[in-house]
């Protein structure tokens, strides 16, 4: 599959002080597929997020998107760009119901703006019904369309996840990352999410997901890269990392291989890709 | 490969699946929700029907109490009414968008002072003096917004700061103030050459102020840019993660909390016939805060009755002046932990028992 790229990362570094938790990353994510990010903790992963989704600025490098260098643009124009995420623990509005919480997700696809808003009677009506309607068609894409008129603050885990994948996707995006999406989630849920990116990406959303469950990311994604101490390390299929000697350096360490974790690791890369493994 | 495992398999729960282009799109989807109310259940208004239910009540209370009681009565009335529109303002950049200002009497202050300079000294009518006193209140709002573009605790002991300086100032640029024994003989409220002489006139004229006031702040509560508010309240990373832009927001919410403390100022002098430094203490800034908080944090309608408490309990508990910021601060604390969500939150949760008793 080859198809433009739809994110590429060029040299992105970023210092916190002296700390640098991301250094000198290049990543390319095509149109259309599921990239998975992994790494140790503490590798960089959540912080490489938040400087494609711009709640971080780089200290070096440059974010292209879509053909357009989103270096400089802030949060809100990578969401009008088409870069949304979810967080590692949800950040939903706690005094909003679920339909609101993705009713804000609208934000950008709505154009009521503020004279709209005290003038206009009909407009504003219509603006509102639109936007409710499709609050409500994603919730029930995300298997919350009873939970509408609950307080988010009453959801739990599970479902509080879906709410906020369901608020991403309400703002139109065309590249959809989400951190930690499985974590916390019970097998039945996280089946569920992996349908649903697959479900995703099968209608041309791209998505990068950040994970630590590593049967999740090699059974779902088609390209994986690989962060270690803000470095990439690794970048390749899943049955590539899987065999890489820097990977299974970084994850089970080089003087006392943990057998367990290899098996599953191994197991897991079976499952996504059983002919290209080397026996 | 994982792409043919994933069309093999299809999801259980998820409805829409087949229609694959509203998910992604940036239109509304073709399904409509079951908007149809089940049959045989009684009316429920929506909740902007309802909030414009309250606000025709409180509305029709705060017009129709003081004047049907006259008297002192009416001159309590004066007092609230410019309070709450106060109150309204803060309730918006505080309540709603998570802009605590701790030092929200300056700007009554600064729409005070200069009304009544603009009035005294350049002999301009009310309607003009007020406008001058909103848009310097507006400016200075900004001016404090962008000199301390400070994030949390920071952004609100900078206001607490920007209050006291403007508090100083009041009670020391003699030459202009009159300092610290402040103006008198104002000169009554005059519109388009009538003068509002009597209590029930000026009544009249602040309540035109404060219906509009309440109405313009609850449309702009409503449908996106309320929304929008509120998401920057509520957690501001995740407004910034789905495109609004907070920024902007936190501006706005502020030059509207600043431009309603001026309006509110600009009557001020009005009602008590004289305006000194001492209206504008940062201890009127907390008063502020503890009347939107006792009528529930982030309710307009809670706002005017926060603002009606707090102006008339303290006159009938006159015997205990003294004592007065202790009252304040035990109603405080009693309706925090009595009724968290104030006055507003009380009624709200009373309204729904007894619906549910009636269905």
């Amino acid at each position: 599959m080859t198809t433009a790229p739809l994110l590429r990362l060029d040299g992105v570094s970023r210092r916190f002080g002296g700390l640098v938790a991301v250094r000198e990353l290049d990543m390319t994510v095509t149109a259309g597929a599921i990239h998975g990010l992994i790494g140790p903790n503490g590798a960089g992963k959540s912080t490489a997020f938040d400087l494609v989704s711009g709640l971080t600025r780089v200290s070096a490098g440059t974010v292209h998107f879509d053909g357009r260098d989103v270096t400089a643009a802030p949060a809100e124009r990578r969401v009008a760009a088409g870069i949304c995420r979810t967080f590692q623990t949800p950040r939903l509005f706690e005094a909003m119901t679920a339909l609101e919480t993705v009713m804000t997700g609208c934000h950008r696809t709505s154009r009521c703006g503020f004279l709209a808003s005290i003038l206009s009677v009909r407009g504003k009506a219509a603006d509102e019904a639109a936007i409710r309607r499709r609050a409500h068609d994603l919730l029930a894409l995300v298997g919350l369309e009873r939970a509408a008129d609950t307080p988010v603050s009453q959801l739990s885990y599970g479902p509080r996840r879906l709410v906020e994948i369901a608020r991403a996707l309400a703002t139109g995006p065309k590249l959809l990352l989400l951190d930690e999406v499985a974590s916390g989630l019970n097998p039945v849920e996280t089946q569920f999410v992996a349908d649903l990116v697959r479900t995703l990406a099968a209608d041309g959303l791209t998505v990068v997901l950040v994970e630590h469950d590593m049967r999740f990311i090699l059974g779902i994604c088609e390209r994986v890269t690989v962060l270690n101490f803000g470095t990439r390390i690794a970048d390749g299929t899943p049955a590539e990392i899987v065999a890489d000697p820097a990977v299974i350096a970084a994850y089970l360490g080089e003087a006392r291989p943990d057998a367990a974790s290899r098996r599953d690791l191994r197991h897991a890369a079976r499952a996504a890709a059983p002919q290209d493994l080397p026996s | 490969m994982s792409r043919q495992e994933a069309q093999a398999k299809p999801m259980a729960q998820a409805k829409p699946l087949t229609q694959a282009k509203p998910l992604v799109g940036a239109l509304p989807g073709p399904r409509s929700r079951g908007a149809a109310r089940p049959a045989g259940r009684a009316w429920r208004p929506t909740e902007t029907q309802r909030d414009w239910l309250v606000f025709a009540l409180v509305m029709a209370v705060a017009w129709l109490l003081p004047v049907s009681l006259g008297g002192f009565a009416l001159y309590l009335g004066l007092i609230v009414a410019f309070h709450a529109i106060a109150a309204l303002g803060l309730q918006l950049m505080v309540g709603v968008a998570g802009q605590l200002s701790l030092g929200h009497a300056a700007f009554m202050g600064i729409g005070a002072y200069a009304t009544v300079i603009l009035e005294k000294r350049f002999g301009l009518s009310f309607p003009l003096a007020c406008l001058g006193a909103v848009a310097l209140t507006t400016a200075a709002g900004l001016l404090m917004a962008q000199l301390i573009r400070l994030n949390g605790v920071y952004f609100k002991i900078a206001t607490f700061g920007f209050g006291v300086i403007v508090h100083q100032i009041i009670a020391n640029w003699v030459s202009l103030t009159g300092g610290t024994a402040g103006i008198t003989g104002v000169p009554p409220l005059t519109i388009a050459g009538y003068a509002l002489r009597t209590r029930l006139d000026l009544f009249i004229a602040e309540m035109v102020a404060l219906t509009l006031v309440y109405a313009l702040l609850l449309r702009l509560s409503h449908g996106r840019i309320g929304r929008a508010f509120r998401a920057l309240g509520q957690n501001e990373t995740a407004a910034r993660s789905v495109g609004i832009p907070t920024d902007a927001y936190r501006m706005i919410a502020i030059t509207l909390g600043c431009a309603a403390a001026g309006l509110a100022g600009s009557f001020m002098p009005h009602v008590f016939r004289f305006i000194s430094p001492e209206s504008f203490t940062w201890h009127e800034s907390v008063v502020l805060l503890i009347m939107i908080t006792v009528g529930g944090l982030g309710s307009l309608p809670g706002a005017i009755v926060g603002a009606a408490l707090l102006v008339v309990l303290p006159e009938y508990l006159r015997d205990f002046a003294q004592y007065k910021m202790l009252a304040y601060g035990v109603l405080l604390i009693a309706s925090m932990a009595l009724m968290p969500r104030g006055v507003a939150g009380l009624l709200a949760d009373a309204a729904r028992r007894l619906g549910r008793r009636a269905s």
